[in-house]
């Protein structure tokens, strides 16, 4: 049974280090969602039309080129670590 | 054509089932009475005889349970991610949608970022790690190392919550739809759909599911973009020009385009959008999917497919609502003596198809609509039927002692026992406004589904007792908040005051989930709880490095622990 080691190492491809980037990508998926939509309720005037609807647009292009770009990464973790 | 809008648009609000109908704000119109569209005729005609086809050639192929529940496991990535799409793109997001921006302005930017956001969320935590786990439905990952019975049975309750909750919006929107474009009775229109979508399932299982969910994703994006294109050209593809014209066209003038016409409230606002950011992941349609690929590499490859998709198309619905504010103004023709568009806001995007392109593009843009909905329910239904077979026969009833004849048996009377169900639900819901069971489905979802599969595969101490106390609590939490909100205890059951004050229950329900799973699990002291937590290991291994050598992991439903 791989131990916290193997996690670790080449051989695993890095997996802990992925494990975090998970947790680390999702919270910044949330807080860029919730965060600034917290804000332009509490504070509607604080924000132009035009400034909304580009973080609307921003963030619904995040969401594609995120899991684009997640997925070469991980495809390449796997790589190096031998687990394709 | 007036009378066929009207009705086009009633029965169009009813099929609120996703997150943009989820505050059920939108005017719905009486229905009319029926008027053929004979064009919409002909194209959905065209697209059922299609789609039976497919389900002929698919019942070929369909003689295991690995081709029943997984279309054999052997859909590519593309392939995938358009059915993923297919089966999350439902009429709601076109029409509700787009009708939600024509009336509310601005504040529909939040939908339409809710469905797309949830895909990188997916990506992130569970696609792959669902892939590598599972076999047919998402409890073979929840239940991977806990007590199958316990698991599978709190998950078929919560599983199958959501899937009808769906399912009736579905119908009840289908129904009425069928009943315009062929003048039928309701209840025949209801009956047609039920046994349209029996008969893609029980005979084509997940191939013809699959490849109908792709057809329909198809069509839905080449409409769209052509109702979005003709649309955008009266404003030279100019956003500033739409904006202004928005501005001045709408009876909201300047607020049209100010955020606060809908969402008003930050706990409100939070709620719903961890219902977006967490629902989808808990939905057991759209986790099926990622058992009809060879490996979690090509799940992976599925959401991104997915999300290209759907971000794609979220944006153009939000620019049809915005075109249609300007382009809807001062065409008398589709409002009533009200001032209000004819049969509701949702009908938007069918009176702009009317505008732009005359009786054709209405007719497509209809028949379009009719056959996102047959895909969605087709889908929906495939899920409950295997929830019956994989889940409560083949695990709870059988006990693992698996008969493979007769689980493909199981899962076709199961599917034509839901197509009744969902008949009888879409007749006896055909008054009602449905609209809270889309709040009700995602906030389920996040807080039961998603909850639970998230502490399973990340924290070694979840036990079988704290499962069943967590997803009890959120299940009966959520459903219970719903009830008491004004979508429920004032519309519908027609008191004076709501007395949960919130639309959705997510921000309390999920964390109310996670705390008493976790705080029941760590007091749990018994020897199964000891093993279960020794036997996270090996599911770590598993989830991130899938089973060696195995396209199909092997999920035996007969094993109570791991070692």
């Amino acid at each position: 049974m791989p131990d916290r080691d193997y996690f670790n190492s080449e051989k695993s491809g890095g997996l802990v280090v992925r494990r975090r980037v998970d947790a680390l990508l999702t919270a910044l998926t949330t807080a860029l969602f919730l965060a600034p939509l917290c804000l332009i309720i509490v504070h509607p005037d604080a924000f132009s039309t035009k400034a909304i609807i580009g973080w609307g647009f921003a963030l619904i292009l995040y969401s594609v080129c995120s899991t684009w770009l997640y997925q070469w990464w991980i495809s390449n973790v796997e790589r190096r670590g031998g687990l394709k | 054509m007036k009378a066929a809008l009207r009705a086009l648009v009633a029965i169009c609000s009813v099929m609120l089932s996703d997150e943009a109908m989820a505050d059920g704000v939108l005017q719905v119109g009486p229905p009319p009475e029926p008027t053929i569209q004979w064009l919409a005729i002909v194209v959905f005609m065209a697209f059922v005889s299609l789609t039976l086809v497919i389900t002929y050639v698919a019942a070929k192929r369909t003689g295991t349970t690995e081709e029943f529940y997984s279309a054999g496991g052997n859909l590519t990535g593309f392939q995938n991610g358009m059915a993923i799409a297919g089966d999350w793109m439902s009429a709601a997001t076109f029409l509700g949608m787009s009708g939600l921006v024509f009336t509310f302005g601005l504040d529909g930017i939040v939908y339409a970022i809710g469905a797309a956001i949830s895909w990188p969320v997916i990506m992130f935590i569970l696609s792959d790690r669902v892939r590598n786990l599972g076999r047919h439905t998402y409890m073979d990952v929840i239940a991977f190392r806990l007590d199958n019975v316990a698991i599978r049975t709190l998950g078929s309750f919560s599983g199958l919550t959501i899937i009808f909750l769906y399912l009736t919006a579905q119908m009840v929107g289908a129904g009425a739809l069928i009943q315009i474009l062929f003048g039928l009775p309701y209840w025949v229109a209801v009956v047609l759909v039920g046994v349209l979508m029996s008969i893609y399932v029980s005979f084509g299982g997940m191939l013809a599911t699959s490849w109908i969910q792709i057809i329909k994703a198809a069509i839905l994006l080449v409409g769209g973009t052509l109702l979005g294109t003709m649309a955008l050209s009266h404003f030279d593809f100019s956003l500033d020009q739409m904006l202004d014209s928005a501005r001045a066209a709408s009876p909201l003038g300047e607020d049209v385009l100010l955020p606060g016409n809908l969402l008003k409230d930050p706990v409100a606002a939070i709620s719903l959008g961890l219902a977006f950011l967490f629902g989808p992941a808990g939905l057991p349609h759209i986790l099926m999917r990622f058992y009809t690929v060879p490996d979690g590499r090509t799940a992976r490859q599925s959401v991104s497919w997915a999300s290209l998709f759907i971000a794609y198309f979220q944006i153009v619905v939000f620019l049809i609502g915005l075109a249609a504010i300007t382009l809807l103004a001062g065409q008398s023709q589709y409002f009533g003596a009200d001032g209000k568009l004819i049969g509701g806001a949702n009908m938007a995007a069918l009176h702009l198809s009317d505008l732009l392109g005359g009786q054709w593009l209405l007719g497509v843009v209809s028949a379009v609509t009719f056959a996102t909905i047959i895909a969605v329910v087709a889908g929906l239904t495939l899920s409950a039927a295997s929830t019956f077979s994989h889940d409560i026969y083949a695990t709870v009833i059988a006990r693992g002692r698996r008969d493979e004849k007769r689980e493909i048996l199981i899962s076709r009377l199961a599917t034509i026992a839901v197509g009744v169900v969902a008949i009888g639900l879409g007749i006896l819901f055909e008054k009602q406004n449905v609209a809270f069971m889309a709040t009700l489905s995602l906030a389920v979802a996040a807080s039961v589904n998603f909850s639970l599969l998230f502490l399973s595969l990340f924290w070694s101490g979840l036990t079988t007792r704290g499962t069943v106390w967590g997803g009890a609590v959120g299940l009966v939490s959520s459903i219970t908040m719903v009830c008491l909100s004004a979508a429920v205890w004032v519309d519908i059951l027609g008191n004076a005051q709501a007395i949960f004050p919130y639309p959705h229950p997510t921000i309390f329900s999920l964390p109310l989930t996670l705390l008493v799973a976790i705080v029941v699990s760590m007091l749990d002291k018994s020897p199964r709880a000891q093993a279960e937590r020794a036997a996270y290991r090996q599911q770590l291994v598993i989830s991130e490095m899938g089973q060696a050598g195995a396209k199909t992991p092997s999920t035996d439903p007969s094993n109570s622990t791991v070692i």
